[in-house]
């Protein structure tokens, strides 16, 4: 590791220490943040010609000075401060060719996993220590460069008891390994967390037909991502409503979670743990989330739509400051989502890239 | 049946009566009726022109000095003189073929609001005595409703053989309405859409698909022999990027330049971002919707990262050496990439297939060889830079002629 690594590992990793109980120190994040960025734009060569364009003028005064990449650069080049060499671990977007896919290439795994461990603590396992995990998503042996695979892995060594396990994949054939576990924890009055992608959740629900559970008080149900096309799509609120009716489980307790390729960290929704609150996305204190307007990069007023950004402290070995294409609304209870900005824009006859296949070189 | 299927299907009923009056009507009354129609239109000193240019500016979200600029390069030309000779242009497989009554209806369906397309999608069946019933961009109608406006009034008895209707994309019944009387049926939109209408249509009734498409610029270096050739060049493709805020399936993506002239592609893609600049102020692009914009950043972000990124007031040109193609949002952003030969460019066109509608060239010495080492079914129309959003009546589309599917003939062997 270089110095200047060595110095911000440690300064990120006693910052997520400090706040793992889920305070907060936006100022010192901020300078933390400004730190990270100025030294990823010296070491990551991509994201030091990006800045260059952009005009960056060092040293960076707050985050809204610092640009920030759009996930798409990850598809176009590697965006790491290290030689591919000392990877010990690469994560890669779901996409049909290599050439779709974002990777997120790691050095070591310790600010991760710090990150989503306290995370996890602070929103979806604040009430219990451990409890039986029913995982819907692939092990990571079997998709090892998938970071949610990756992630529920850690969660069974984290909060996980004995029984926890795996249920993939999710269709008719597997329906009685998942209903054994169910049925396991109605039987024994133990809450269950069930875990998984929001269309895994759809197979499952699907493949149960009929049966339907009464999940012991306590049950909770994470779901993450969309659907892909691999299952119906329902809008968040009938998500939900098909979890709670088949699996019993408390509509509180439903909680989505936001986590991407690019990103180190996840956000939560807030119901859990704090079910007075009004449902919104919540971030860990290492994280900063700003909505902003897409041609000024600068951050919109509360209650208006715009494109969301996360500026990522545990992003140490790429980019901190990540440009989604999510929509989003900011208030002062957390971030809504309003889906994905199209790239099937209102055009005229105009091709989107999305439309055309291929490419051409010169 | 619903009541606006009810509806629907009486509109039909009319439009297909008002037909014989059209065929019998002639070509010269047709060609007349359109022109006057496409000249009330054009004229910003008249009524319907004043309202063409802040309905459409409104609906469509150009500007408008960019709309003024659409109704005048696309309907201007569309001239008593111009619709005649378009009329009696087609050549009969055989000499004393005769021309075949047309059907009993055109079922015109558009996408989106870019003038061109309707005048034309619409103008062309009509002048070839077809009674049109057009379905307008569930978004957006108001060209398609001015255009009504406009025939009715050149021509009451005339503009009863046109009428627009609008409805949902996903309304099942009405779609189905639309298509089942139609014995032609001339569709603009994507392959997804063109698909879901092919599949509904008659095994009898022709269809003339119009799919999503793009341009592409080729600057040879001879365009480049000194910095005011290269201006120029730089000039007419700025122009064509700009129009229709490069929402067009006519607009130019990209411009590969060829290496070794006097200026290099690098400073090509300078001039360009020059011209844009100037474009700006005098046609300046329209509102940006969020979905462009989030595009739009993440294309310039990559942009950046892999080359130089060259923005501006609403646009911006990203020059990438000799990178691959990025298509990009449209809304003024355009690649500018580098090349050695453009004849040996070519074969590596083919992935865009039939979606690559119009290639502008520049000191492009021999268009014929160029056009015949083409790709096959790569088939665009070539033009000067500059002229990319201005085609001429009777420029092929889509590599067919533009009454392709329109006509039939008897032959009398």
């Amino acid at each position: 590791m270089t110095d200047s690594r060595a110095r911000l590992h440690r300064q990120i990793r006693d910052f997520i220490a400090a706040h793992a109980d889920g305070s907060r120190d936006d100022a010192a994040r901020d300078a933390l943040l400004c730190a990270l960025a100025e030294d990823q734009i010296t070491h990551v060569a991509p994201y030091a010609r990006f800045c260059a364009q952009r005009r960056v003028a060092l040293p960076l005064a707050s985050p809204d000075r610092i640009p920030a990449l759009p996930t798409d650069a990850f598809r176009f080049a590697r965006i790491a401060r290290h030689a591919e060499a000392h990877d010990v671990r690469r994560f890669r977007s779901s996409g049909t060719t290599s050439d779709s896919r974002s990777l997120h290439a790691l050095t070591e795994l310790s600010l991760y996993d710090a990150a989503a461990e306290a995370a996890a603590r602070v929103a979806l396992f604040a009430d219990v220590a451990r409890m039986r995990l029913v995982l819907l998503v692939p092990s990571e042996h079997e998709l090892p460069d998938s970071s949610l695979s990756y992630m529920l892995a850690r969660f069974l060594g984290w909060f996980g008891t004995e029984g926890s396990g795996h249920v993939w994949p999710v269709g008719p054939e597997h329906v009685d390994a998942l209903s054994a576990h169910l049925r396991e924890a109605e039987r024994t009055g133990e809450p269950v967390a069930v875990l998984g992608t929001s269309f895994a959740l759809v197979h499952a629900i699907d493949a149960l037909a009929e049966t339907r559970f009464q999940l012991p008080r306590g049950s909770r149900v994470m779901q993450t991502g969309g659907f892909k096309g691999r299952s119906r799509t329902l809008t968040p609120e009938a998500m939900r409503a098909l979890l709670v009716d088949a699996l019993g489980v408390d509509h509180a307790h439903v909680v989505a979670e936001y986590g991407m390729t690019e990103l180190s960290s996840q956000l939560y929704e807030t119901t859990l743990r704090w079910p007075d609150a009004p449902r919104r996305l919540w971030w860990p204190s290492w994280v900063r989330v700003s909505v902003v307007d897409p041609e000024t990069f600068l951050p919109v007023s509360d209650g208006t739509l715009g494109l969301v950004r996360i500026d990522d402290l545990a992003n140490l070995d790429g980019v901190a400051c990540i440009q989604t294409a999510d929509l989003g609304v900011l208030d002062a209870y957390g971030l809504t989502l309003h889906g994905r900005a199209s790239d099937a824009v209102a055009r005229g006859c105009s091709i989107g890239a999305a439309e055309l296949l291929g490419e051409v070189r010169g | 049946m619903s009541e606006a299927t009810t509806a629907l299907r009486a509109l039909a009923g009319d439009v297909i009566d008002a037909g014989t009056a059209l065929f019998e009507a002639g070509g010269e009354r047709r060609a007349r009726w359109l022109a006057n129609a496409f000249a009330m239109l054009a004229r910003p000193a008249g009524e319907l022109g004043r309202d063409a240019c802040k309905l459409l500016s409104a609906s469509s979200g150009l500007s408008e000095p960019m709309v003024a600029w659409a109704l005048e390069t696309t309907l201007a030309p569309l001239t008593l003189d111009a619709l005649r000779a378009l009329e009696a242009a087609p050549v009969p497989p055989r000499a004393g073929a005769v021309r075949a009554r047309p059907g009993q209806l055109c079922a015109v369906v558009l996408a989106g609001n870019v003038p061109i397309a309707a005048a034309r999608a619409v103008g062309i069946p009509l002048l070839f005595g077809w009674p049109v019933l057009c379905k307008a961009s569930s978004d957006d109608d108001a060209l398609a409703r001015l255009l009504e406006a406009a025939l009715i009034e050149a021509d009451p008895t005339l503009g009863a053989a046109f009428r627009v209707v609008r409805f949902a994309a996903e309304d099942d019944a009405q779609a189905q309405l639309l298509l089942e009387r139609a014995d032609v049926v001339s569709a603009y939109g994507s392959d997804a859409t063109l698909q879901a209408i092919r599949a509904r249509i008659a095994p009898t009734c022709t269809f003339v698909g119009h799919g999503h498409g793009l341009g592409a610029a080729l600057v040879a270096r001879a365009s480049l022999t000194s910095r005011e050739t290269a201006q120029a060049a730089a000039r007419g493709l700025a122009l064509d990027v700009a129009a229709y805020d490069q929402r067009g399936c006519l607009s130019p993506h990209v411009a590969w330049v060829e290496r070794g002239g006097a200026l290099t592609p690098e400073q090509f893609a300078g001039l360009l971002h020059e011209e844009l600049a100037l474009l700006s102020t005098s046609l300046p692009r329209g509102r940006l919707p969020l979905d462009a914009a989030s595009a739009q950043l993440s294309w310039r972000g990559i942009s950046a990262m892999r080359g130089s990124l060259l923005e501006g007031e609403g646009f911006a040109v990203s020059y990438e050496d000799d990178a691959a193609l990025r298509v990009s949002p449209g809304y003024r952003n355009v690649q500018v990439l580098a090349t050695d030969d453009l004849t040996a460019l070519l074969p590596r066109l083919a992935p865009l297939g039939v979606h690559l509608k119009c290639l502008g060239l520049a000191g492009i010495e021999d268009p014929h060889r160029l056009a015949s080492r083409l790709p096959a079914r790569v088939a665009p129309r070539l033009c000067p830079v500059g002229r990319m959003q201005r085609p001429d009546v009777q420029a092929a589309q889509d590599g067919l002629a533009p009454w392709d599917g329109l006509l039939r003939w008897s032959d009398l062997t």
